[in-house]
């Protein structure tokens, strides 16, 4: 072994452990990987004048990063302190200063952890944020559609309404008005009872037996209707539909169908109240709904037309044409403003009715230059740290769970993966000034 | 036996450690106190990155101690890793020609809702007003600019709805 002997000078290699050189190596492509980055950011960032630096702008919370920069310098402390047992041989001491490390890798995550959920709560992704207030403008129209959708989706589950496509948003309004005024009315007692009239019978029950089924599964997914009154529709559909069964049973004899086709309507008529007054405690529930959604067409058709939402009342149909067509040339109606939406969804979202669902599924417009760049290179430097931070715990884990068994043959395991935590410290060391407080 | 060599050398390491922590203090006390560039917050907060660097380094990582290996090592990704950025500054970071990225032009709109934003209640129809009137000369410039304008936000709802 090279140990016992003294080296040589005709020797070739370098006098570390082949651990040791991998190692190093390793770290050598390590530098260039995270330069690359590191370098890119600086040279992209003095080229992009108005880089945003804001915390508001950039939900950057300098005082996390403080922290953990702390907790990594604590932690590639302990690592050194744990190595230095190794070499002595004091193994508890060094699984001790190792679980130390690991607790700290937990911490650091941890904290990470609330810094990204900040930044998606706030949208702070790439290619998601909005670099202009038409952008903005924009963004906001898109969310509040897709609350409308989601409203909508309650009505399209129970197949109340049809939106097949995007464009059978413009018949929703009416498909839900249609929907809620649908009236039954009463059936009235033919003079003549016979097999025809016992089929129509049937045919009525079945209908408003589906009625019930497409209102309850609406009621409950809007949380609006008391259920008792679904429970006595639901039962009384049945009866209903039974009875009406009975008669075109009874009707296919030759005589005393009258009492059983007679028996069929009475339920048929009982059903119709029923469903009507379910009707009834469903249109205010509905009405919101169709009032949002009216909101955001009005609000969709002043942006598609970029007219201003206070000075143009209406954005679409005859009206608005002839006023566009009484435009002399270069003429044009006054223009969407940012304050203007701004205002419009600060309304929308203090709405008593609807304005939990609008505060919930549409954020404040907030345009940022360059805040997609800035979200890309924060999260994918960031994102290969943490994947680091991850891959050193797994690292340690190895020793750790060896237990007492811990030995002096881990002695360069412990040494090697020391190594690489100081790096992955060295590099939070510089991306915390770059990204945090530069 | 390359073992046996770093443990000769006694780092007061908790010493080390002190030092790390009070350079850590130091940025942060940078960051707060507000200089009148933000480069001079720039430069000193990155110059205790360089040496909390050369800290760990030097001490955590032993190269105080290596052999003259770490130079054969080390040398050659450092350069290549500087190379990189310095390769990129003359095309993206000091352009030579007018700047081409979209935020280019997008500025002077951000720069006057800024402004519009900075002033008070009263003053907000005056900056309507310039607004209309850039959007006036926009059309005259190109004959139909309202309908170019629906086109352009057209475009995003129907993205959206694939």
């Amino acid at each position: 072994m090279s140990h016992s002997t003294p080296p040589s000078s005709l020797k070739m290699g370098i006098p570390i452990p082949n651990s040791k050189l991998g190692l190093w190596l390793f770290l050598g492509t390590e530098i260039m990987f995270f330069t690359a980055f590191i370098g890119a950011y600086i040279v992209l960032r003095i080229g992009s004048p108005g880089w945003p630096t804001d915390p508001k702008d950039t939900h950057i919370l300098v005082l996390m990063g403080g922290i953990n920069t702390f907790v990594l310098i604590v932690s590639s402390y302990f690592v050194v302190v744990a190595h230095e047992a190794m070499a002595k041989r004091d193994f508890s001491r060094a699984r001790r200063y190792l679980t130390y490390t690991m607790g700290l890798a937990f911490v650091f995550l941890g904290i990470k952890s609330i810094e990204y959920y900040g930044k998606i709560s706030h949208d702070i992704l790439p290619s998601h944020i909005a670099e202009t207030p038409t952008q903005a403008i924009n963004k906001v129209d898109r969310e509040l559609e897709q609350v409308v959708r989601q409203r909508f989706a309650v009505y399209t589950d129970a197949e109340a309404i049809d939106v097949a496509q995007p464009d059978d948003l413009a018949t929703v309004s009416a498909q839900i008005d249609a929907y809620v005024k649908a009236r039954v009315e009463r059936f009235d007692v033919p003079e003549e009872l016979d097999s025809a009239v016992a089929n129509e019978v049937l045919a009525e029950a079945k209908r408003q037996a589906a009625l019930v089924v497409t209102t309850q599964a609406l009621a409950a997914n809007l949380g609006a209707i008391d259920s008792s009154m679904i429970a006595d529709a639901a039962k009384s559909a049945a009866s209903a539909e039974t009875a009406a069964n009975d008669a075109v049973e009874a009707a296919k004899q030759p005589s005393g169908a009258d009492t059983a086709i007679n028996e069929a309507i009475e339920r048929l008529n009982e059903l119709s109240t029923l469903v009507a007054g379910l009707l009834e405690e469903m249109q205010p529930v509905v009405g919101v709904d169709v009032a949002l959604y009216r909101k955001w067409q009005n609000l969709h058709q002043h942006i598609v037309a970029n007219v201003s939402l206070e000075k143009v009342p209406v954005a679409t149909g005859p009206g608005y044409l002839a006023a566009r067509e009484a435009l002399s040339e270069g003429e044009s109606l006054p223009a969407l403003e940012y304050a203007e939406v701004k205002a419009e969804l600060a309304r929308l979202k203090s709405d008593t009715n609807y304005g939990g669902f609008v505060s919930a599924g549409v954020l404040d417009p907030h345009p940022v230059l360059y805040g997609n760049l800035f979200a890309s290179i924060y999260f994918l430097m960031t994102g290969f740290h943490a994947i680091h931070v991850i891959v050193g715990m797994l690292l340690f884990a190895r020793p750790l769970l060896q237990g007492n068994n811990l030995n002096e043959e881990w002695t360069d395991w412990v040494e090697n993966s020391g190594l690489y935590w100081h790096f992955v410290d060295l590099v939070w060391i510089f991306l915390f000034p770059l990204l945090y407080i530069a | 036996m390359a073992h046996d060599d770093h443990s000769a050398h006694h780092v007061n390491y908790l010493a080390v450690f002190v030092a790390l922590c009070v350079f850590t203090a130091l940025s942060v006390i940078f960051d707060l106190v507000s200089f009148s560039n933000h480069a001079i917050t720039i430069v000193l907060v990155l110059a205790v990155a360089v040496a909390k660097a050369l800290c760990v380094m030097m001490f955590f990582m032993h190269l105080k101690f290596e052999g003259n290996w770490k130079y054969v090592l080390l040398a050659p990704t450092t350069i290549l890793a500087i190379g990189l950025p310095l390769a990129l500054v003359p095309d993206i970071g000091v352009a030579y020609y007018t700047p081409l990225a979209p935020q280019a032009e997008w500025k002077a709109e951000m720069d006057s809702l800024h402004d519009s934003h900075g002033q008070s209640a009263g003053h907000s129809d005056h900056t309507g007003h310039v607004e209309e009137q850039a959007e006036v000369g926009h059309s005259d410039e190109s004959g139909d600019g309202a309908d170019h304008h629906e086109e352009s936000h057209e475009a995003a709802p129907a993205e959206k709805a694939e």
